[in-house]
């Protein structure tokens, strides 16, 4: 029944974290080396819709044992379950106070959190960072590290560093961490995503490679938006198929 | 899952579910939702208007491949839309989560009101 079946591009579906990584099978193996060499500070670095934040949503949890995070609207989560608006809840204290010793490495089985923060586009400058409860053993994850200005990012370096606190930020464009990985999309990895969005569902999507080339380029290599123009094309193609178009 | 598929605000739902080819002794725990989504191009909401949890303790009471009977009444809002940037969809979840640390899950939609019916 079209009135009541999903479309395979909706938000809930494309959102980072949804889709599994599509990469090399060492992909994460390589990573975790390059982030232990990096002395655990570094930059995530790409375009717009390029897999910054799904990369996070997969790394994050293979480095951090505990993850609290705040998005972009002030909502809360550790762990995954929401814990209230903006401020550190209690349910961190309880799970950092269950850690033991100092940082061994991450990646390792000592227990870290990660203060993860999706910084607000309208205005990333009102980024509150909690850093009464960095430590040695944590790490701050900051997605969307480019939109602080020089003196935000200035002190989020130095401040990190004096605490000797982890710090993964993506951006953009070039920071003065070192780069642990620069993302761009190929066909093939758009291809094997839109694959796997539509593998649950009856809605095939036939796009040839050149075609699904240029509107990389004509996005500017976000898939994202790509995925975004497939939703249109979907709903587009359900609302002719009632009308009888 | 079976339940009636369309239905109006304050009408009493009715459904019954049954899970089958899972052997019991690998379930940890059971939950039953009435629930509503949002789906589309923007960030997604949820609301949920009933839901019941099945510990171990009482799965074990249970015998998971007999039909257990629920019902409720729907509330007045949000009535079920189906916009093409936005849809509001109303299911009936029910979740396993199994002793091994999977999860699975099962929907069943229906159409609360006549907002889109047309469409």
């Amino acid at each position: 029944m079209d009135g009541l079946s999903s479309n395979p591009f909706s938000t809930r579906f494309t959102a980072p974290g949804q889709v599994d990584w599509i990469g090399p099978s060492d992909f994460f193996d390589v990573l975790c080396k390059r982030w232990q060499a990096s002395n655990y500070r570094a930059a995530i670095l790409g375009a717009h819709g390029s897999g910054k934040s799904t990369l996070l949503e997969h790394f994050v949890p293979m480095v951090a044992e505990v993850v609290w995070r705040r998005d972009a609207l002030g909502c809360c989560t550790v762990g995954g379950d929401e814990v209230g608006r903006e401020g550190v809840g209690c349910e961190v204290e309880q799970a950092i106070q269950t850690t033991v010793g100092e940082r061994q490495g991450f990646g390792s089985s000592a227990t870290q959190c990660a203060y993860w923060l999706q910084l607000r586009k309208s205005e990333p400058q009102s980024m509150v960072v909690p850093w009464g409860k960095l430590s040695s053993a944590s790490l701050l994850v900051l997605d969307g590290y480019e939109q602080l200005n020089f003196w935000r990012r200035a002190i989020v370096l130095w401040r990190t560093k004096k605490i000797k606190t982890g710090l993964l930020v993506t951006s953009h464009r070039r920071t003065r961490l070192p780069t642990l990985c620069e993302l761009s999309v190929s066909v093939v990895t758009a291809r094997a995503v839109i694959e796997r969005l539509t593998a649950k569902f009856d809605e095939g999507v036939q796009i040839k490679d050149t075609v699904l080339q240029q509107r990389l380029e004509q996005r500017g290599g976000n898939l994202r938006d790509v995925l975004m123009d497939l939703y249109d094309e979907v709903e587009q193609r359900r609302l002719g198929r009632k009308r009888g178009w | 899952m079976s339940l009636q598929a369309g239905l109006e605000p304050g009408e009493s739902l009715e459904f019954e579910y049954a899970v089958q080819c899972v052997a019991p002794e690998l379930v940890d725990s059971l939950e039953v939702s009435v629930m509503w989504y949002t789906e589309g191009k923007g960030g997604e909401d949820i609301g949920v208007h009933l839901f019941q949890r099945i510990g171990r303790e009482d799965l074990t009471e249970l015998a998971l491949d007999q039909p257990r009977r629920l019902s409720c009444d729907l509330p007045a809002s949000p009535l079920s839309f189906e916009g093409r940037l936005l849809k509001i969809r109303w299911c009936v979840r029910l979740r396993l989560f199994l002793r091994d640390g999977r999860e699975l899950s099962a929907d069943k939609p229906f159409y609360l009101g006549h907002l889109t019916t047309d469409l």
